[in-house]
């Protein structure tokens, strides 16, 4: 697998990638210079710390999920399944097995990865909506399945939480360092997305490519499309999965109605949506405005994922549906071969009057039943 | 025994209500090719325009008649404003519609809250036949259901919009040829599907209560049964709708805890072995 | 069965009794052809005769319901259509389906991409001096307006800055005719490559088919009409209801009076082969 001088090139997107990701890296120390009140009250340090990792999680599902779906053109409307099995894998082998979290995490992304092959069996024979309907229907049946074994019960695993809820913060836990796990989340997403992005970038990518635009030209040109999307798939599940295990080790919980609830699946998409689907980077622009939003327009309650899904629709419409992508494309001309139409949106800083409030989200609950 | 009975004429007040919600949404992906994925918050938002007119103190038929006729001008006006202009890009359709109605959902969440609200039953009293205890008010929406969906026959078959429809859902250039009014006849589809969402919503608002979220129950089991019963066929959905009403009533009275999951392992079997549905054609 | 091959040899590709329905419909009933190594096979039909189902049923995109495909001595029966396409044969489709967001020659390089996830081979370089090669042999070079990619320094040529979407309706065609040979196939089925395409324009595409069969290619032909194949092929097997109808030289074919039936009389006359006096009948719209 060959990549094209990866991201080395001085090309003004890469660079601002890369002003990005300092940018990102220098945060722990930016931020009490920037907000005094931070220096003074460490929590609220903390807290700020938390809310960043937190959009790195929804970065890397919403890139795995852009794989699949701005890249192959397989909807899934169920990435809450790899997102939970590799939760759900993490937690309980932090309670059974002593393992180090690393390897732990690692596996749960693995038996997403494993997960996502299974979805892709039948989802081969399955086009268009059957397919979106398989994955969506993967994760509710999942989210019944855990609820209805209650692990932590049966089991005997941790402390028992409601709903078929592990709860495994004595044993699912990377560091007390808030600091520490900030960069183990930053680093989670910089390699994630470096991976996905030399996928898209290369051959591989280009097939993946081809599959989405029309599968059958695909067929024809040679390509063994079955394959490439098994491995679209599983490569997906695997980062969606990553994801999920690092939540747990996050959090120290692994609950259906967090991780395994259908708001993950649409966050996900509407994240990629917003920062511009099948570019693998404009999720993470997607998830930081995406959570930086949430946070800030904390007194906005409820309306706040009104707005964000609005805003998730508006782009959708104009920018990949291409009305406003094609008179932007006679504008620039047949220049910028490589460059998506999609522009990220810009992800506002975090700035004054930092609302508090728990960190976890409290706007939407669970499908009932 | 009476248990059985019970199952017997729960299962069918339940299975055609699903056939009604389904049936919208066939409507719509058989004539205009769309996948409507709002097509379950249609129903609810349909329900939500019922409890607000309640709430401003209109009597309950007109409530009910305010919410179908204002989904009947309401899903036209989402077709031609969101949908249209991206008609040509499935994925985008896909995906638009999914996120107009989680829209939805926090829109009528933002004015009503999230909580579970029941829409007043249309008819009061309870039937007692032998020792099973059957609710009015079911009997009359299982019964208006059957109605509409007969009388929906009916229309499609024996009248000239009717078999205009009929022929745009075959092969819409060759209806544009022969005269036939394409674009308003779409529109006139959108609007009996946002119609018989909205009496869907009503019922289902009625019978076990609704809330935004909801919605993504409805359109699951929508989507359920039009894909069990092969996308774009009428008759399929009806099948389908008995299937799932049926095993989810079942399960219900002797497995509450596997309540949800059976359907979903059904499905996901049908899925993998059956992909076209049960009586389907092929994924246009 | 028809094996009226070439002196006992076994013809390249062999077609046996194939047959595929689709709902009600029986788009291709006992149908029994061969091609010869070397030849230029018009497959004729009028519209709905299942041409374009023989090819998809060769291909692998669908499974016949009954029948054999031999192509160079194997079956290949109901393989998938990668397989089919590395055992060597491409087809192009009746309607250009190019990959509208990948320039002209990523579209070509798409034909070219290994399905191996780990190989030496397939180096992107090697693939783009592939990729010029068929652009090149194709003429897509000369139609985006630049010289031919073997006399730019780097060997590429405005293909790889141009999209399908500048193409004219020739251009597709080619670019359909450059993908096909990216998989460097024995057999290439062209499905109506000269609809909708002027006169002018058909001469061209004439030539081209005429060196890759002097490259050692073996080419069919689809077409709902014989006028533009008179010239180019040798052989015509009439296809009618998803039935062979007829098989032989076009003049024989086009005397055969079963065919004319089929075609309501003279639609197949080869005396207005080359005039254009009612030409408008034949060539469809373009699209």
């Amino acid at each position: 697998m060959r990549v094209r001088r990866l991201s080395l090139r001085p090309r003004l997107g890469s660079a601002l990638l890369l002003l990005f990701f300092a940018l990102l890296a220098a945060m722990p120390y930016l931020l009490p210079r920037l907000f005094p009140e931070m220096e003074t009250n460490p929590l609220l340090l903390r807290r700020w710390l938390d809310i960043l990792v937190m959009a790195n999680l929804l970065a890397v599902l919403a890139m795995s999920w852009d794989l699949l779906g701005g890249y192959t053109g397989q909807i899934s409307f169920g990435h809450s399944f790899f997102f939970g099995l590799g939760a759900f894998t993490a937690a309980i082998l932090s309670l059974t097995v002593d393992w180090s979290p690393w390897t732990v995490i690692g596996v749960g992304a693995l038996a997403a990865a494993v997960g996502g092959v299974l979805i892709a069996a039948p989802a081969l024979r399955l086009h268009g909506p059957y397919l979106s309907l398989m994955t969506l229907v993967a994760a509710l049946a999942f989210d019944r399945f855990i609820r209805w074994l209650k692990p932590a019960d049966r089991f005997d695993l941790g402390i028992p939480g409601a709903e078929g809820a592990i709860l495994c913060s004595l044993k699912c836990f990377l560091t007390f360092d808030a600091v520490a796990k900030y960069y183990y989340a930053l680093a989670l997403l910089v390699g994630s997305f470096l991976v996905l992005w030399a996928i898209a970038r290369s051959r591989i990518g280009l097939a993946l490519e081809a599959i989405r635009d029309d599968e059958e030209a695909a067929q024809a040109a040679g390509i063994n499309t079955a394959k490439f999307k098994t491995l679209a798939f599983s490569v997906s599940g695997f980062f969606a999965g990553l994801s999920g295990a690092f939540y747990v080790y996050h959090i120290g919980s692994a609950s259906p109605s967090y991780v395994l609830n259908l708001e993950r699946s649409v966050e996900a998409i509407a994240t990629a949506v917003l920062g511009g689907m099948g570019t693998i980077v404009g999720p993470i622009f997607g998830a930081y405005f995406f959570k930086l939003f949430e946070e800030l327009f904390r007194p906005l309650e409820a309306l706040r994922y009104g707005v964000l899904f609005a805003l998730a629709l508006a782009v959708l419409l104009l920018v990949q549906g291409g009305l406003l992508s094609r008179a932007l494309q006679r504008l620039r001309g047949r220049d910028l071969v490589a460059v998506p139409p999609s522009a990220p949106p810009p992800s506002p800083p975090p700035s004054e009057g930092l609302p508090q409030g728990t960190e976890t989200q409290t706007g939407t609950e669970a499908v009932r039943r | 025994m009476g248990s059985v009975i019970e199952v017997l004429i729960l299962g069918f007040l339940i299975s055609s209500l699903y056939a009604l919600i389904a049936l919208g949404f066939t409507m719509i992906f058989g004539v205009a090719g769309v996948l409507n994925l709002a097509h379950g918050a249609f129903a609810m938002v349909g329900a939500y325009l019922a409890l607000g007119a309640l709430e401003w103190g209109w009597s309950l038929p007109a409530a009910a008649l305010f919410a179908v006729v204002g989904m009947a001008f309401l899903a036209p006006l989402v077709y031609v404003l969101l949908i249209r202009p991206v008609e040509d890009r499935p994925i985008i359709v896909f995906l638009g519609t999914l996120l107009f109605a989680v829209v939805l959902e926090q829109i009528v969440g933002l004015f009503f809250g999230f909580n579970s609200r029941i829409v007043p039953p249309l008819v009061e009293g309870i039937l007692t036949v032998g020792e099973v205890r059957i609710p009015v008010n079911r009997l009359a929406a299982s019964a208006i259901a059957l109605s509409i969906i007969g009388g929906l026959w009916l229309f499609v078959n024996r009248t000239r919009v009717g078999k205009a429809i009929l022929a745009l859902s075959m092969e819409r250039r060759g209806a544009a040829l022969v005269g036939i009014p394409t674009q308003r006849i779409i529109l006139g589809v959108w609007a009996i599907s946002g119609a018989l969402a909205a009496i869907a919503g009503l019922f289902v608002g009625s019978f076990f209560g609704i809330s935004p979220l909801e919605e993504r129950l409805l359109l699951t089991i929508a989507f359920t049964i039009v894909i069990l019963g092969g996308l774009g066929s009428i008759p399929g959905s009806l099948g389908a709708a008995l299937i799932i009403g049926f095993s989810e009533t079942v399960v219900q009275q002797f497995a509450p805890e596997a309540r949800g999951l059976a359907s979903l392992l059904l499905l996901m079997l049908v899925l993998t072995f059956r992909p076209q549905g049960l009586l389907g054609r092929a994924a246009a | 069965m028809t094996r009226r091959g070439p002196k006992g040899s076994e013809p390249l590709l062999r077609v046996e009794g194939l047959s595929k329905a689709f709902g009600g419909l029986q788009a291709v009933s006992d149908l029994s052809f061969h091609v010869r190594e070397g030849e230029i096979l018009g497959l004729i039909g009028p519209n709905g005769a299942g041409k374009t189902t023989a090819f998809h049923l060769i291909t692998g995109m669908h499974k016949p319901d009954r029948g054999r495909i031999v192509f160079r001595g194997r079956e290949i029966t109901g393989w998938p259509p990668y397989r089919v396409v590395q055992a060597g044969i491409a087809r192009t489709f009746q309607i250009p389906r190019p990959f509208p967001h990948k320039t002209i020659a990523q579209n070509v390089e798409i034909a070219l991409l290994p399905n191996a996830l780990f190989t030496l081979r397939g180096r992107r370089r090697d693939r783009w001096a592939r990729v010029a090669a068929c652009c090149t042999r194709a003429g897509l070079c000369q139609t985006v307006g630049h010289p031919p990619a073997a006399h730019t320094p780097n060997g590429r040529c405005e293909c790889w800055h141009t999209y399908p979407g500048a193409l004219p309706q020739a251009g597709l065609r080619k670019l359909e005719i450059a993908k096909a040979l990216a998989n460097d196939p024995h057999l290439l089925l062209l499905d109506e490559p000269f609809a909708g395409l002027t006169h002018r324009e058909v001469e061209e595409l004439s030539e081209l088919v005429r060196e890759l069969r002097a490259e050692g290619r073996t080419v069919v032909i689809v077409d709902h009409n014989m006028r533009g194949l008179m010239k180019l092929v040798e052989r015509v097997v009439v296809i009618h209801f998803g039935h062979k109808l007829a098989e032989g030289t076009p003049e024989e074919v086009a005397e055969n009076p079963a065919v004319q039936e089929a075609y309501l009389a003279g639609t197949l006359d080869r005396s207005s082969s080359s005039s254009s006096s009612s030409s408008t009948l034949k060539e469809g719209p373009s699209r």
